[in-house]
C-alpha cells in the first residue's frame, strides 16, 4: 500500500492519549488522487525538478550540492531537508564539509524565504535522534534552536492553511 | 580561592550489541577527537560507567561539552541514540529503571 501511494517515511507522535488528523504529516512524492484525510508534504528529491506542488527538497549529498543551480531554484516557502543520517559514513573531513554546507544552506534558506529542515533520515531505532539531541546538532550548527522550532512550526501551519485553502 | 568541580552530565545510550561497550566508548571517543580536537576530547572528560541493561550505554562528560558529546553520537560510524540524560548517575539508573518498567509493562 505505501509503495502504491509512494510513501516513504511516515511520523507519528504516540505519548498523545488522543489523536488528531494533525499529529500524521504524510510525506508523498506525488499529489494523491484525492487528497487524503491527512495533512501531505509533497518531496522531491531532484533539486532540477522543483514545481509548484513541491513542498521539501531533499538533499542526499550535501558535498556534491551545486550552489548556482541551487541559488536558482531557491523559491520562497519551499522546504530544503538534510539528514543527519547521511552524514553517519563520513570521515571527520568529509563531516566537517558537511557541516560547513548545512550552515550555508541554512544561511541560504534564511534570506531567501525558504525552511531549512534538519531530519534524521532513520531508518532503524538506534537511528532515531531525540528533540535533545536535534537541539544540540543545531547549536553545533550555530543556528538558535528556539527560533529553528519556531520557524519550522511557522512554515508547517503555513502549508496547513495553504493546502486547506 | 574557591575551586569547584565542573557539572557533569550523565547519558544513557541505546546501542547495538553487536560491539562491547569498550569499543563503543573508543569509536565515540575516535569520532570526537576528529570533530573538536584532542584538547576537545580531554576538556569533555568523557567517561563510561557500568550498566546493568544490555544494550545501554553510560557515559559522562562534563556540562560545557554537552551539546560537543551529543553531536558527536548522533554522526557515528556505528548508529546510537541517547535516551536518557541527568545530572547525576544515581539519577539515570533510576531513569533508566523506570524507563525499562514503562516499556515491560
Amino acid at each position: 500500500m505505501a509503495r502504491k501511494l509512494k510513501i516513504d517515511a511516515i511520523g507519528v507522535e504516540s505519548f498523545q492519549p488522543e489523536h488528531t488528523s494533525f499529529d500524521l504529516v504524510l510525506r508523498i512524492k506525488n499529489r494523491a488522487q484525492p487528497p487524503g484525510i491527512l495533512p501531505q508534504l509533497i518531496v522531491s528529491d531532484d533539486i532540477s525538478k522543483i514545481n509548484t506542488d513541491t513542498d521539501i527538497v531533499t538533499i542526499s549529498d550535501l558535498a556534491k550540492i551545486d550552489h548556482s543551480q541551487l541559488k536558482k531554484k531557491m523559491k520562497p516557502k519551499i522546504g530544503f531537508e538534510i539528514f543527519i543520517a547521511n552524514a553517519r559514513g563520513l570521515s571527520g573531513k568529509e563531516l566537517g564539509k558537511w557541516m560547513s554546507e548545512a550552515k550555508y544552506l541554512y544561511r541560504l534558506s534564511r534570506s531567501t524565504g525558504c525552511q531549512f529542515i534538519l531530519s534524521s533520515g532513520a531508518q532503524s531505532i538506534f537511528e532515531m535522534l531525540s528533540a535533545r539531541t536535534f537541539e544540540s546538532i543545531l547549536t553545533v550548527l550555530g543556528i538558535a534552536p528556539l527560533a529553528y522550532w519556531k520557524n519550522l512550526s511557522d512554515w508547517l501551519a503555513l502549508k496547513d492553511t495553504m493546502r486547506s485553502l | 580561592m574557591l575551586r569547584r568541580r565542573n557539572k557533569r552530565r550523565y547519558l544513557a545510550i541505546l546501542c547495538k550489541l553487536d560491539l562491547s561497550l569498550a569499543e563503543l566508548r573508543r569509536e565515540i571517543e575516535q569520532r570526537f577527537t576528529e570533530l573538536f580536537g584532542s584538547v576537545g576530547i580531554e576538556f569533555a572528560y568523557v567517561r563510561s560507567y557500568s550498566s546493568k541493561y544490555q544494550g545501554i550505554l553510560i557515559l559522562g562528560c562534563d556540562l560545557n561539552y554537552i551539546e560537543q558529546v551529543l553531536f558527536t553520537i548522533a554522526v557515528l560510524h556505528h548508529p546510537m541514540t541517547a535516551i536518557a540524560m541527568s545530572g547525576t548517575l544515581r539519577r539515570l539508573r533510576k531513569g533508566l529503571d523506570k524507563l525499562n518498567y514503562n516499556l515491560n509493562a
